[in-house]
């Protein structure tokens, strides 16, 4: 196996239709290789179809064209060796922590025997920082403890690629960052190809390899990949010391600027595309600028 | 603002600004190319010429610049520190020549000339993207004047196929010119550009591997040291070329520097001096430079390099640099 | 006590009556426990005191108000009425229970009860005697007294009437004689129709001046002194007591089952006997079938319950069963139906047009048809196995378990079971898709798809389909029982209605509290479930 072409997207395009039934690409030719154990994050815009991405990958939602291989394989449904973490904690409410890592590991470790099934479950809700709270209810944990839980429930799978969707979306910064090192920590020891979706500039210079930025829907793509020559395992204090940080930060960020006013422009052509008959969308490459308003 | 081209290009070379290109020679290959001949120098600006020590100059596949050029069927740089070095360059440098470029011209894996270039203080980038074993672009070989941080982020760039200018190029295999950099949003590298003011990027495929360009070289021009006076940028429409000698080509872009301001026509008509210059390239099918006496140019223009820009087996593009 | 352990016993107190759905009694925990006294105190006036006043006042306009409305089954019950309907089917229900003990009483028992019952007999003879001689008293008193009173008012009354007779005699004469005046055109026709209008006036006048002795005559006829009503009273209550005394004796001594049992048991050596003096093959053969006969006749006896009549708690007992019958039948049909149509659209599709059509179906129209349907099962009822079975079961054998009871019971599955179809149906169909997610990246096979996520994630919604489905089959059973006579509390609505003795309004309304209080209590029940399964705390709505 090609470790360097772990895992492929090719041409990757998800269309859905829209009001009018045309069929409107919200990622088009989506195109990215990932390293076997490699953490690439994916920054753009909210709405540029991140998500949709990744929710392809793990095979929940059907691609419309393109390809996407893992480990040598087509992908064709969801499966145990991509596993995935969402913004929620999505755990299932009526079980305990323990149970909820359990429902995983019985399905993936189904050889093994009881007793090693458990110790493994222990294990893994351990390194998550849970040895204390395997028996407790979602209901009865902070946004944060639920989200360790889904930590440990997917990586508990050992997965053969993990997909976080801006898993510490919604914690506050404090418990972000003590997740990101606990995510880190695991990631550098069981070396677990990883694709993280963010928002957070910092948190995709700290935890990855590579960022990949996605330019603006509709037809969102990879706008640019930015290698993150950081070694490997990180502290976070000399990554934030590095002379060079800023400069990958300013890079993201001039990134986001310029598709937010990418974004203005295409809202007016988009919107005309949705209303008109079907008419040729053409790229702006040479669009001429706005005319200035006349003194009012 | 908006302006005609024939209109920008009546007044571009009144108060010409200095250009990045410092001198500009065409090497063609001999009738059983086995050797490249040099046709043609020009130099611009304060750069004056060194008498030519030979009658003739031309070098082997390999020897040389130019040779190497052919021989990778890559762009070659030459920095700064090794400028010195060049064997033959004929130029005498009043200014330091801060690197040479070597492009070769392919038409399929046929040589038809290399263009070499010299570039010197000011503000402007030639990259050279390669695709590494991802299938992504990165750079291989550059060379920037000034852009420090523009050069250390794009050491960490990587484009996939169809992203960015690089990525355009490779995926289509035809050249690209991006105007207007500052506010386009094709270009996505825009950090780094704040102080220099890149304006226009012109994205040129180079060599054939697999139905693909074997490197995108990737020159940025900025206003004010821009690589060209005038660059335009015609594409040929296929039909006229299969038939007929004479190619009807249609004017896609064209960069004006001077002043800063840009202006763009698309699918006009070219008025008769270009129709005379690219008629030349077309059959000559090879790069090719005219000077103002030789041939009918915009008045204040000294000369005009002609580069054909073949896909397959079709001329598809012309690129034109005037000075 | 420490103070967590307060705190504890606080908050589980809090937590208990919040799940029991008493969320009312919230603030009278806390106050007891001294948690900002104000606010506890403001918030008691509120939610508890301010309810509690507002049903009082209904109660008394209910008092107040009840009296004045007369129907043909006499006034409508004012609440003390209604309590002592209550207390009245009450003590009836004691008494039947104290009568079948009796019957199943034998030996050393029934003779001590037979000692305690004459001996109570003995003495509320007595007393009815006594009551009885004092309410004769009392009659002669109050009629003697109302013959006193009546006495000048039927005077007067008979005074006014015939004068008013005789002023009618005159004004007659005068009509005539203006009659015979304008037909000899010696008097005007306008005097004579005024005589005439005078006349009826008067007429009119005298009859309502009549009336209004005759009202006072009855009033006090109907109103004889409280003494003679509370006399009265007292006399039946008494002698009731001593009718049901009697009653016990009876059974305690000729109608005990006991000694029923050693009478057939007697007969049966006597047959013994018979059979060993017997000579002849007849004889014998005759002789041996009475043994045998006898035998069974007491093995028969032996086994016999107290025939009790239907009592209201008995009632109860027996519409709590169908109730809970149907409502199992209903939840075993619509939780797997309703599954499979959350989880598949087809079986949805299939489904919908026969809920739809079915659910609005009124529960006489089902009544009716499942009347007929377990009619055509059961030929036979008192020997179905089936029901024989049921008799033999110790607990609910006594109810009286027979096809009235299944079709009522099916008529309660049939309404209850729409509710908890359409909410589990819903349940599973709006499962979180990101569970269903967790699922599909697991590979979850079918059954632990569906043990491990979809129905657990339902469970709220199936129990809160559950609980409407609940409060609906009561609703359904009690007219069901009503239309069909199947024994149950709808039953005794309608033979209080069908009988028309005075007590039946008030037992009719004392029914309907009991039907609704145990509404209630059911309705509690299923949100004590519902929260019980509900996994986020607090879906439920109450
Ligand atoms: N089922 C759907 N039908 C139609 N459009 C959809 C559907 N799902 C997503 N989209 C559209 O696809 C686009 C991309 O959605 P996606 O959720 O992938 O964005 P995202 O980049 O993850 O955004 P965010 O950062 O806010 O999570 C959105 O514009 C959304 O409107
Ligand atoms: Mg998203």
């Amino acid at each position: 196996m090609n470790e360097n072409r772990y895992v492929e997207i090719a041409n990757l395009t998800k269309a859905y239709p829209n009001p009018f039934g045309q069929d409107i690409a919200v990622v088009k030719d989506f195109n990215l290789i990932l390293r076997k154990g490699e953490i690439v994050s994916v920054i753009g815009h909210s709405g540029c179809g991140k998500s949709t991405v990744l929710t392809m990958l793990a095979g929940l939602n059907p691609i419309t064209s393109g390809s996407l291989i893992v480990d040598g394989r087509e992908v064709a449904g969801p499966g145990p060796d991509r596993a995935v973490v969402f913004q929620s904690p999505c755990l299932l409410p009526w079980m305990t922590s323990f149970e909820n890592v359990m429902l995983g590991i019985n399905q993936v470790y189904s050889h093994g025997t009881k007793v090693e099934r458990k110790q493994i479950c222990e294990y893994y809700l351990s390194i998550v920082g849970l040895a204390d709270s395997m028996h407790k209810y979602p209901r009865e944990m902070s946004g944060g403890m639920q989200q360790r839980v889904g930590i440990a429930r997917a990586i508990a799978l050992k997965p053969r690629m993990l997909l976080l969707d801006e898993p510490f979306g919604r914690l506050d910064s404090l418990t972000r960052m003590d997740l990101q090192d606990v995510i880190l920590e695991i990631l550098d020891r069981e070396r677990v190809t990883t694709m993280l979706i963010t928002h957070d500039v910092d948190e995709a210079i700290y935890m990855s390899d590579r960022v990949c930025m996605m330019t603006n829907g509709p037809e969102a793509t990879v706008g640019q990949v930015l290698k993150i020559p950081f070694a490997r395992p990180r502290v976070r204090s000399e990554v934030l010391d590095h002379a060079h940080y800023y400069d990958f930060r300013a890079c993201l960020l001039s990134f986001l600027q310029k598709q937010e006013h990418r974004k203005a422009a295409h809202v007016a052509s988009f919107s005309k595309k949705l209303l008109d008959a079907p008419v040729e969308f053409v790229e702006d490459t040479v669009k001429e600028p706005a005319k200035e308003p006349v003194g009012v | 603002m908006i302006m005609s081209p024939s209109e920008t290009i009546s007044t571009l070379f009144d108060s010409p600004k200095e250009t990045l290109v410092r001198y500009v020679e065409v090497w063609t290959p001999n009738e059983d190319a086995t050797r490249l001949t040099l046709v043609a120098t020009q130099v611009t600006g304060p750069i004056t010429r060194k008498k030519p020590k030979h009658k003739v100059v031309s070098v082997a596949k390999g020897a040389g610049l130019a040779g190497t050029a052919w021989q990778q069927k890559a762009v070659s740089i030459v920095h700064r520190d090794d400028v010195g070095q060049l064997d033959r360059i004929n130029v005498r440098s009043d200014h330091d020549l801060t690197a040479v470029l070597a492009i070769p011209v392919f038409f399929q894996q046929e040589i038809r000339g290399v263009v070499v270039i010299g570039l010197g203080d000011g503000f402007g980038a030639a990259e050279i993207w390669t695709r590494d074993d991802r299938d992504e672009l990165a750079v291989s070989a550059s060379h920037y004047a000034g852009l420090e941080s523009f050069e250390f982020i794009t050491r960490y760039t990587r484009f996939p196929k169809g992203a960015g200018v690089p990525g355009r190029v490779w995926q289509s295999g035809l050249p690209y010119l991006l105007q207007k950099l500052g506010h386009s949003d094709s270009f996505i590298r825009s950090f780094g550009n704040d102080e220099a003011e890149i304006g226009a990027a012109i994205g040129l495929p180079i060599g054939h591997e697999r139905g693909f360009p074997a490197s995108v070289l990737l020159l940025l021009s900025s206003t004010a040291t821009p690589i060209a006076s005038l660059t335009e940028l015609w594409e040929c429409e296929q039909s006229a070329v299969v038939d007929a000698g004479m190619p009807v080509a249609r004017l896609i872009g064209v960069t004006r520097i001077a002043g800063g301001s840009v202006s763009v026509g698309s699918g006009s008509s070219p008025e008769a001096w270009q129709s005379e210059l690219l008629q030349k390239t077309e059959s000559a099918g090879q790069p090719l430079l005219v000077t103002a006496e030789e041939a009918e140019l915009p008045t204040g223009a000294k000369f005009n390099l002609s580069i054909p820009l073949f896909k397959n087996d079709v001329l598809r593009n012309v690129l034109n640099l005037m000075f | 006590m420490s103070e967590s352990t307060t705190d504890k016993i606080k908050y589980g107190l809090l937590k208990t009556i919040d799940i029991s759905g008493f969320k009312v009694f919230d603030p009278v925990v806390r106050l007891l426990f001294g948690e900002e006294p104000t606010k506890q105190a403001v918030d008691i006036v509120k939610y508890l005191v301010t309810p509690i006043v507002f049903v009082l006042l209904c109660m008394a306009l209910w008092t107040v108000i009840a009296p004045r409305h007369k129907t043909k089954s006499g006034e409508v019950p004012t609440p003390t009425e209604v309590w002592a309907a209550a207390v009245v089917n009450d003590t009836l229900n004691e008494r039947e229970d104290e009568k079948e003990t009796d019957f199943a009483l034998s030996g050393e028992g029934r003779e001590d009860a037979i000692m305690e019952v004459s001996a109570a007999l003995i003495i509320k003879e007595a007393e009815s005697v006594e009551l009885k001689s004092d309410l004769l008293q009392i009659e002669k008193d109050v009629k003697a007294e109302i013959t006193g009173k009546i006495a000048p008012l039927q005077e007067a009354y008979d005074r006014l009437s015939q004068k008013n007779r005789m002023i009618k005699a005159e004004r007659e004469t005068n009509i005539h004689s203006l009659a015979e005046g304008v037909a000899s055109k010696k008097a005007a026709s306008a005097d004579l129709l005024q005589a005439i209008r005078d006349d009826k006036a008067a007429t009119e006048a005298g009859r309502d001046a009549e009336k209004l002795i005759k009202e006072e005559i009855n009033e006090v006829r109907n109103n004889p002194p409280k003494a003679l009503k509370n006399a009265q009273l007292a006399s039946n209550a008494v002698a009731n007591e001593a009718g049901h005394l009697s009653k016990r004796l009876d059974y305690l001594k000729t109608g005990n089952r006991s000694l029923k049992v050693t009478e057939a048991e007697d007969k049966t050596v006597a047959a013994l006997q018979k059979l060993e003096d017997a000579s002849t093959p007849a004889a014998v053969l005759a002789a041996a079938k009475l043994v045998v006969g006898g035998e069974e006749t007491a093995e028969r006896i032996a086994e016999q319950r107290y025939p009790r009549t239907a009592t209201i708690w008995f009632q109860v007992k027996r519409s709590l069963f169908t109730v809970f019958i149907g409502f199992i039948m209903a939840a075993v049909i619509a939780i797997p139906v309703g599954i499979m149509c959350g989880l598949n659209k087809v079986v949805m599709a299939c489904l919908t047009p026969i809920i739809s059509i079915f659910k609005p179906v009124s529960p006489v129209v089902w009544l009716l048809i499942f009347q007929i349907v377990v009619g055509a099962f059961f030929p036979d009822p008192e020997n179905h196995p089936l029901f024989t079975f049921f008799a033999s079961l110790p607990l609910v054998g006594g109810l009286g378990i027979n096809p009235a009871l299944v079709f009522s019971a099916c008529t309660v599955a049939i309404c209850a079971v729409w509710p908890a179809l359409v909410n589990t149906a819903l349940g599973v169909s709006s499962i979180d898709q990101d569970h269903m997610n967790v699922a599909r990246v697991l590979r979850l096979s079918l059954w632990s798809r569906l043990f491990k996520i979809i129905i657990p994630s339902s469970l709220p919604l199936v129990f809160a389909g559950l609980r409407i489905s609940l409060g609906v089959g009561w609703m359904v059973l009690i007219a069901a029982e009503a239309l069909s006579s199947s024994d149950g509390l709808g039953k005794f609505v309608w033979d209080e209605y069908q009988n028309g003795s005075s007590h039946s309004f008030a037992n009719i309304i004392f029914a309907c509290f009991v039907v609704g209080i145990i509404g209630f209590f059911l309705d509690r029940i299923m949100i004590l479930l519902q929260r019980s399964v509900s996994f986020d705390d607090g879906a439920a709505v109450v």
